[in-house]
C-alpha cells in the first residue's frame, strides 16, 4: 500500500516502537504500542484523506496512546489537546489576553515601559496565544494533534470546531495586521485524533466529517505481544498465567455486570502487571495460584471488590 | 456498479437512514483510487466501516447491507454471523432447500421408474427381435444342399402352416409387449399427471410464501431486517418504515406495530437543545471586556479586570412518564424521549419517573416500578424558578371514555405541581383528533397538552419555555 501513495505521504506501520524509557518531544514517558492491522488502516486512511480520526472504544484500550505512538513513528510534532467540561472551541485556536495588554498599556501610560517594551504593545499578535490546533496550523510540519475526550465539553463544542478543521484555517478576530484580518492558514493539513468515551452524543454534522474507527479490547495473543513489548524481560510462563488470569476476571465481571459496564481494561493489566514484576518470579506465580494479588489495582469499586471475594470464597 | 463501484450499496445506506452525502461517497471513491480496500472483502468492508459508520448501532445495519451485497463464503466472526443466524429462517435459498428436500423422495421414485421402464423397454425389444429372428431364418438362409431340391416341393405347403404358426408367434410377442409396456405406461402417465398437480400446487404455496415474506426481501432493493434487529436499529428507519407503511393513520399503527416511532431520536435531540434558560453561574471566569473598560474610564488605572460568571443552563427538567397498559406500544418511544433529554440535552439537570396511568401518592424511579418515592418528596425538592415538568401519557384517551375520577386525581396533582414548577406540557401519543369526549381532552383544558411528532414535540418545549397560548382563549 505504501507504495500507491505516493512518496510525500506519510504512512504508518506500527511496527516502529520506542526503547524502553525514551521519551517524546513533550518530555513524556513513551511506551511501545501494538496497533492491530485494522486500525493501521484506519490511520493511513485518515492521513491520506487528510479527515479526523475518531476513536471510540473501552475506557483504558490505548485510544490516547495511538497519538502519540503516530506521532513518534512518523517523527512528527504531537500537539495535546485535553478537553475539559467548560473548555471551548476557540481555546483549541487561540486566546486573547486582554487583560495583559490592558495592563501593558497602562504601564506605557505611566511610564514603566522601556522603549522595547512599549514596541512590544503595538505588535498585536504578541497577545494572541495559540492553542494546540492553532500551533499545528502554524508549524511548518505536518503535526499530530490528539483533542482528548471530546465529549467531556459542551454539545456545541465539536460543531464550532467545524469549519476549522474543515479549512485547516481561522481568523483572530481581536487582531487586525495592516486593516485586514488575521488569519492563521495551515501550511500542512495536522493529522488529527480525536477520543470519545459516549459520555454524550456527538453531533451529526461533525461525525459526518470525521473518519470512524472502534478501538477493539485485544485478544489473549495482542495482550501477550503487548506485555511482552512493554515489560521485555519478563518470562513468558509469568506473562500467560497472568493474561489467564486477567481474563478469567474480565469474563467473570462481564457476565455479572453485562456488556455495558465498566470492565477492567488493558491499563489496568499493565498497571496490575508492573506490580507483579516487582516480585520474583516464584513468588509472583505462587501469588497469581490463589486469590488474585493487588485487587485494587484492577478493580475500582468496593461493590466488584466484594463480589469477586464472595466467588472465590464460594468456589474455595 | 462496474462503471461506479460501491454506488448501490452506498444509496442502501443512505436509505437505511445512516447520514451519508455525496462527500462520503467521494471519500470512497478516493481511497479506492489511493488503494485502500482493494486487498479482499473484508479491507473493503473495512473501508467503508471507516468512512461511512460512526457507531455501533450504524454498524449493524452496515454489516447487514453489506453482507447482502458481498456474501461471505463463510459467515464472519460476531455480527454478521448473528445476523445471518437470524436471517437463515427467512433466506429464500433456504426455502428452496426445504421444498426440495420435500421433493427429494418422490423424484428418487421417478428415476427409479425411468430406470425400470428402460430397463423393461430393452428386454421387451429383445424378446421381440429374437421371436422374429427365429422365424425368418428358414425361407431366406440359401442352401446349395441336396435337401434344398428335396425341400423344395414343400415351400408350397409350407408357407400357410408356417403363416399360421407365425401369426400365432407374433400375436404372442404383441400381447407381451402389450400386457408389459401397457402398465408400464400407464403407471408413467399417473405418475406424470401427479406431478403436475404437485407442482401447480407447490408453486402456489411458494408465492403464499413470497407474500409472507415480502417480495423486497426476495429482490431486496429495500431490506426488510429481522424484528430483532429493528428493535435495535436507530429510528430513522423506524420511522420512514412506520410512515411508509401506515400513512398518517394512527389506528392502524398503534394496532399493528408495538414500537411506535413518531419522531426520531436526532429530531429529539434537536428540540430538547431549544429548552433552555442561561443564566450566568457559578465562578466568575470570563473577561467582561465592556464592563472592564468602563471601569478604568471611572477609575483612571486598570485595578482589576471584571470577570463574570459562564452562562449555564439553568433549566431542570422533570419527566413523567406513564407505563404500561395502554402505554405499552409508546414504551420505546418514551425510553428514547428519556435517553435525548438525558444523554443528547443540555438540560441543568434532567430527572426522571415514572408511574401508572396517573401519578397517585407514589412515582417510580425505574420503568418497572420497583422503587418508589413519595410523590410530596419529588415535588418539595424541586426548584420552582427552574423547573419545568414534561408528562407523558395518553390520558385515557387510548381507552376512549370519560373517567372524571382520573381527572380529578390529575387535576390535583397539577395544580400541586404548577406550584412549585415554571412550565407544565402534556405529551399525548394518541392523536388530538381522538381527544375529544375523553378524559384526555378534559385534562387538556387545563394543562398545554399535544401530541407526538415534530411539530407536537417542539410546541411542548415551546410551552416548557414559556411560549405557550391557548388558541382556544381568543375563538
Amino acid at each position: 500500500m505504501a507504495a500507491d501513495l505516493g512518496n510525500n505521504s506519510l504512512t504508518f506501520t506500527g511496527q516502529v516502537q520506542p526503547k524502553v524509557g525514551e521519551r517524546d518531544c513533550n518530555g513524556q514517558l513513551i511506551y511501545p504500542y501494538l496497533a492491530s492491522p485494522e486500525l493501521v488502516e484506519a490511520v493511513n486512511l485518515a492521513i491520506y484523506l487528510e479527515r479526523p480520526l475518531l476513536l471510540k472504544g473501552e475506557p483504558g484500550c490505548g485510544k490516547t496512546q495511538l497519538a502519540r505512538a503516530v506521532a513518534y513513528e512518523l517523527g512528527l510534532d504531537l500537539e495535546v489537546w485535553y478537553v475539559k467540561s467548560t473548555s471551548r472551541a476557540r481555546d483549541g485556536l487561540y486566546t486573547y489576553d486582554a487583560v495583559g495588554r490592558l495592563r501593558d498599556a497602562q504601564l506605557a501610560a505611566s511610564g514603566y515601559l522601556t522603549a522595547e517594551e512599549i514596541k512590544r504593545i503595538n505588535d498585536q499578535i504578541f497577545y494572541v496565544q495559540l492553542g494546540p490546533i492553532g500551533r499545528a496550523f502554524q508549524s511548518e510540519n505536518r503535526t499530530v494533534v490528539l483533542i482528548d475526550e471530546i465529549d467531556k465539553a459542551d454539545i456545541d463544542f465539536p460543531n464550532d470546531l467545524l469549519i476549522e478543521l474543515d479549512e485547516c484555517q481561522f481568523i483572530v478576530e481581536e487582531v487586525k495586521v495592516s486593516g485586514r484580518e488575521f488569519k492563521i492558514q495551515a501550511k500542512a493539513a495536522p493529522i488529527i485524533f480525536i477520543t470519545s468515551n459516549d459520555e454524550k452524543a456527538l453531533p451529526d454534522a461533525f461525525l459526518r466529517r470525521c473518519l470512524f474507527h472502534y478501538v477493539e479490547f485485544s485478544n489473549r495473543e495482542h495482550l501477550s505481544a503487548i506485555l511482552k513489548s512493554r515489560f521485555p524481560d519478563s518470562s513468558t510462563i509469568l506473562v500467560d498465567l497472568a493474561i489467564e488470569r486477567f481474563l478469567e476476571l474480565r469474563e467473570e465481571m462481564r457476565n455479572e455486570k453485562g456488556e455495558s459496564s465498566k470492565n477492567v481494561s488493558t491499563s489496568e493489566l499493565l498497571d496490575w502487571f508492573r506490580v507483579l514484576q516487582r516480585y520474583p518470579q516464584d513468588e509472583a506465580l505462587v501469588k497469581l495460584e490463589g486469590k488474585i494479588p493487588f485487587l485494587g489495582v484492577l478493580l475500582k469499586n468496593w461493590d466488584d471488590h466484594l463480589r469477586y471475594l464472595r466467588q472465590v470464597g464460594s468456589r474455595g | 456498479m462496474d462503471e461506479i463501484p460501491l454506488l448501490d450499496l452506498f444509496a442502501r445506506l443512505k436509505d437505511a437512514g445512516l447520514p451519508l452525502g455525496v462527500g462520503e461517497y467521494q471519500l470512497a471513491l478516493q481511497a479506492l483510487q489511493a488503494g485502500f480496500g482493494l486487498a479482499d472483502r473484508e479491507s473493503l468492508a473495512r473501508l467503508c466501516r471507516t468512512l461511512w459508520i460512526k457507531s455501533s448501532d450504524e454498524a449493524r445495519i452496515f454489516e447487514y447491507h453489506f453482507e447482502q451485497f458481498f456474501p461471505s463464503p463463510v459467515s464472519t466472526i460476531g455480527v454478521v454471523s448473528e445476523l445471518s443466524a437470524t436471517d437463515n429462517s427467512l433466506s429464500p435459498e433456504k426455502v428452496s432447500q426445504d421444498i426440495s428436500s420435500q421433493n427429494s423422495g418422490k423424484s428418487f421414485f421417478k428415476r427409479w421408474l425411468l430406470k425400470a421402464g428402460i430397463a423393461l423397454m430393452v428386454l421387451t425389444g429383445g424378446v421381440a427381435v429374437s421371436v422374429i429372428m427365429s422365424r425368418i431364418p428358414p425361407p431366406i438362409t440359401p442352401s446349395p444342399t441336396p435337401a434344398t431340391s428335396q425341400s423344395l416341393p414343400s415351400t408350397d405347403k409350407s408357407p400357410p402352416s408356417e403363416k399360421g404358426k407365425g401369426a400365432t408367434a407374433s400375436d404372442y410377442v404383441f400381447f407381451l409387449i402389450f400386457f408389459i409396456v401397457g402398465p408400464y405406461l400407464l403407471l408413467l402417465l399417473c405418475v406424470f399427471v401427479a406431478d403436475r398437480i404437485g407442482a401447480a400446487e407447490r408453486a402456489k404455496r411458494q408465492t403464499h410464501d413470497e407474500d409472507a415474506f415480502p417480495e423486497s426481501f426476495l429482490t431486496s432493493p429495500e431490506v426488510v431486517l429481522s424484528s430483532e434487529l429493528i428493535r435495535e436499529l436507530p429510528d430513522e428507519i423506524q420511522v420512514a418504515r412506520t410512515l411508509r407503511q401506515f400513512g398518517n393513520s394512527h389506528e392502524s399503527l398503534i394496532k399493528a406495530s408495538a414500537d411506535y416511532l413518531p419522531a426520531t431520536q436526532r429530531q429529539m435531540k434537536q428540540s430538547w437543545r431549544y429548552l433552555r434558560h442561561f443564566v450566568r453561574e457559578g465562578l466568575a471566569v470570563e473577561l467582561d471586556v465592556d464592563a472592564t473598560v468602563k471601569q478604568i474610564g471611572r477609575q483612571g488605572m486598570l485595578l482589576h479586570p471584571v470577570l463574570l460568571p459562564r452562562r449555564i443552563n439553568q433549566v431542570e427538567l422533570l419527566l413523567l412518564i406513564d407505563r404500561d397498559g395502554s402505554m405499552v406500544p409508546f414504551h420505546s418511544f418514551s425510553e428514547r424521549l428519556v435517553e435525548a433529554a438525558v444523554q443528547g440535552g443540555r438540560l441543568g439537570k434532567a430527572n426522571v419517573y415514572y408511574f401508572h396511568n396517573c401519578p397517585t401518592g407514589y412515582l417510580y424511579l425505574d420503568p418497572v416500578h420497583q422503587e418508589a418515592v413519595l410523590i410530596e418528596d419529588v415535588v418539595s425538592q424541586l426548584r420552582p424558578s427552574r423547573t419545568v415538568v414534561l408528562i407523558v401519557s395518553d390520558a385515557g384517551a387510548a381507552r376512549g371514555g370519560f373517567n372524571p375520577r382520573r381527572r380529578r386525581l390529575t387535576k390535583k396533582i397539577v395544580n400541586q405541581l404548577w406550584q412549585q414548577v415554571r412550565h407544565i406540557a402534556w405529551l399525548n401519543p394518541v392523536p388530538r383528533s381522538r381527544w375529544a369526549s375523553t378524559t384526555a381532552g378534559a385534562i387538556s383544558e387545563f394543562v398545554p397538552m399535544f401530541e407526538i411528532n415534530r411539530q407536537g414535540l417542539d410546541a411542548a418545549i415551546d410551552a416548557l419555555r414559556g411560549h405557550y397560548r391557548d388558541l382556544r382563549k381568543f375563538l
